[in-house]
């Protein structure tokens, strides 16, 4: 097949806001139309992704250890993490909710971060692998990454809700603040990668030079 | 190389791809203003272009519609919580700042942020820049609130919030006295106005504005 032609390879720079294209005609360039800084690609791509990547990863462990929500009341206090509240909803009969908390907080959180792996590996070393494929990936991470606040709302619901001091309320706890900056890191992975990596090929390397 | 091909095309028939970078002529949409249509990259299937029936107007009177909904959402209380005689109500502020008081404000922050201040941000950034469209004058400022505008659109979780209310809501339920209150239904239909206010509006119309650029 012909090499496709791409924007960068005809040097010209297309604007991330307003999506005008213009001739490279010098190393540090504007947008005529907006003013946006342009770069062939988004600068320093695969470093920001790793790092937000990594970041996530470590905060991933804490997020499921520590405790989401206390319980206090009368009889009982409980520290619930998001598994055992998974499990809790599943033993009390709204196993439809179980599954989709469950999707929601442990499935799309821990899928993302090896789809994002898996993206910013095989970017890096320009593999030209299944890329309509890894695309299609890339749209996935970016739609459903969101949900994966669900359990920080439904703690917030909660603590604002169950406040009947010593017969019943509910607190916070440190884990969900790991959870929600492992979903604010993962977002913000999927925001630094620049999915025209998927498609460079190996030959493209000079390209990018002034990013 | 094809780098050293001479640089003597109108780069305004031409559009590259945001997804992969193919350069493209652009797709002339047909009929104007009536029809939904939407132009796809035949490498990776991004959308490249899309037109929807009538975006300015009907853009404008959902995001208006939006709004309202949205102060209603922030002016009265999403569920009422009742143990004996004691009952408590909890709208999204209220939420916010309970977690506060726990020493949990880096969570208030985040509610604030997703549930409130962006879609409000979003929804102020349309109704400033298509209601002069709409009477047929051109907003004064188009780059920064269209800049701005970009930026949020992953932060805005409303519809996350909403499933949030409904588990904890049936979380509740087995334990005590639960009743939705007006909130609720608020977030309900703003989350369906705000899909339908960003899927008519068409961001490359309001770029459009901005002067020719000669190349």
């Amino acid at each position: 097949m012909a090499k496709p032609f791409t924007a960068s390879a005809l040097r010209l720079l297309n604007c991330q806001q307003c999506g005008q294209l213009s001739k490279q005609i010098s190393p540090v360039q504007y947008c005529p139309r907006c003013q946006t800084r342009l770069h062939f690609r988004k600068p320093n791509s695969l470093q920001r992704t790793w790092a937000f990547i990594i970041a996530a990863y470590i905060l991933y462990i804490p997020a499921n250890l520590l405790p989401v929500m206390n319980t206090s009341s009368i009889l009982s206090n409980e520290k619930d993490t998001i598994l055992s509240g998974v499990f809790y909803l599943w033993t009390s009969g709204s196993w439809p909710l179980a599954i989709l908390v469950f999707a929601a907080s442990i499935t799309i959180p821990g899928l993302k971060l090896l789809i994002l792996t898996l993206l910013a590996w095989t970017a890096s070393r320009k593999k030209q692998w299944r890329n309509l494929e890894r695309a299609r990936l890339f749209r996935i991470v970016e739609l459903i990454g969101r949900w994966s606040m669900l359990d920080i709302f439904v703690t917030a619901m909660m603590v604002g809700l169950v406040r009947f001091g010593p017969i019943a309320s509910v607190t916070a706890g440190p884990g969900a603040i790991a959870f929600a900056l492992v979903v604010i890191c993962t977002m913000l992975a999927a925001l630094s990668f620049d999915p025209r990596l998927i498609w460079d090929l190996p030959s493209d390397e000079q390209d990018k030079e002034n990013d | 190389m094809e780098t050293k091909t001479p640089l003597n095309y109108d780069t305004r028939a031409l559009i590259a791809c945001t997804d992969c970078d193919l350069l493209i002529q652009a797709p002339q949409l047909k009929q104007p203003e009536n029809t939904n249509t939407t132009a796809l990259c035949p490498r990776c299937n991004a959308v490249l272009l899309k037109q929807a029936n009538h975006s300015v107007s009907r853009t404008l009177a959902l995001a208006i519609a939006a709004f309202v909904m949205l102060l209603l959402a922030n002016a009265f209380p999403i569920l009422t919580l009742q143990i004996g005689s004691e009952s408590i109500s909890c709208s999204i502020f209220g939420a916010a700042n309970t977690l506060y008081q726990q020493g949990m404000w880096y969570l208030s922050v985040i509610i604030i942020i997703t549930t409130i201040l962006t879609p409000a941000m979003q929804l102020l950034i349309l109704i400033y820049l298509l209601l002069p469209i709409a009477l047929g004058k051109r907003p004064q400022f188009i780059i920064v609130p269209m800049k701005i505008f970009n930026a949020l659109h992953p932060w805005s979780m409303i519809e996350v919030f909403m499933l949030g209310i409904l588990i904890s809501l049936s979380k509740l339920m087995g334990m005590a006295r639960i009743e939705p209150d007006i909130a609720l239904w608020s977030i309900a239909i703003l989350m369906l106005l705000l899909t339908a206010t960003l899927s008519t509006f068409n961001p490359k119309q309001i770029w459009r504005l901005l002067s020719p650029v000669p190349q």
